[in-house]
């Protein structure tokens, strides 16, 4: 310790504390908030929604005609399931909620899959090199 | 040959053409070995013991264009100029600037200044991986975790550098 001065010992605690406000920070927000549900159409991503807040969506047959009727999603407790559709043996509202990344609802009928995301585990990829 | 002529200059020349191609040979040697830590990319950053000599023996601008020099040869011959060679280079830019500005204070030890050059060279590879993926969350996922280890690594190339400046006569022409 002969060796640092006063102002290093300042910068490294002022580090080291940032750190630490940040890394409490983060075990509160980061945990379930990046968790997204896709939902592609017919081929496309239409939405991506949040699983943090419970909501109801109606896709409706006018605006994507590929569906055989209109169908509901909801969103509930951090997982998500189709509650309402009309295909001849109703795999994908049978399916129920799903709230993990290797889960996945497909209505073939009706062109119409609901993937889950996770934006932490995207980003883990990323490389960076300390020098 | 009359710009030479002043032998001062020659040297300076030779000196900093021998410093760039230690720190490239130490930092490609470095990328051989693999630190067996639960992050990835967490190197020890041999050749920043050359690039704070220079500093301490030179002056910012020099220790700059020999930072910028390194990663862009080092770019040529291993990884390619691609996203990793703007990461590195901002990193390098970063930590070079802040740690030299800060040097002139005169406030921190040679230890110090490493550890704040280790410090800023992650923040802006940060920035730029921040901005190039599009997401906020690598500052709290990833960076809290980098600082703290930055600051071991960059303590202990400090230390290097300050024993081989105490032991080694570098002289500066």
């Amino acid at each position: 310790m002969k060796n640092l001065k006063i102002y290093d010992i300042l910068y490294i605690k002022f580090i080291v504390v940032i750190s630490i406000i940040l890394i409490i920070f983060s075990k509160n927000i980061v945990s379930d908030k990046e968790k997204k549900a896709i939902i592609n159409y017919n081929g496309n991503e239409i939405m991506a929604l949040s699983l943090n807040e419970n909501k109801k969506i109606t896709l409706k047959k006018e605006k994507y005609p590929l569906l055989l009727d209109d169908m509901e999603i909801e969103i509930k407790d951090n997982k998500i399931a189709v509650i309402k559709e009309k295909s001849p043996y109703n795999y994908c509202s049978i399916m129920g909620y799903i709230k993990n990344e290797n889960q996945v609802i497909i209505c073939e009928p009706n062109r119409v899959i609901i993937t889950i995301e996770n934006e932490n585990e995207k980003n883990e990829d990323v490389d960076i090199e300390v020098r | 040959m009359e710009k030479l002529e002043n032998k001062s200059e020659l040297k300076k020349i030779l000196q900093m053409s021998l410093f760039l191609s230690l720190s490239i040979v130490l930092q490609i040697l470095e990328s051989t070995i693999m630190l067996p830590i639960f992050l990835p990319g967490i190197k020890l950053g041999l050749s920043n013991i050359v690039i704070i000599i220079v500093l301490y023996k030179y002056s910012l601008l020099e220790t700059l264009k020999l930072g910028i020099l390194k990663v862009f040869v080092v770019g040529l011959i291993r990884t390619g100029l691609g996203l990793n060679f703007i990461f590195s280079l901002v990193g390098v830019i970063f930590s070079i600037l802040v740690s030299g500005l800060l040097k002139k204070t005169n406030k921190f030890s040679i230890i110090g200044i490493s550890i704040v050059g280790s410090n800023f060279h992650i923040i802006g590879q940060i920035l730029v991986a921040s901005l190039v993926y599009k997401t906020k969350l690598l500052y709290v996922t990833y960076l809290p975790y980098m600082l703290l280890v930055s600051i071991i690594s960059g303590g202990i190339i400090g230390y290097f550098a300050k024993e081989i400046m105490e032991r080694v006569e570098i002289e500066k022409y």
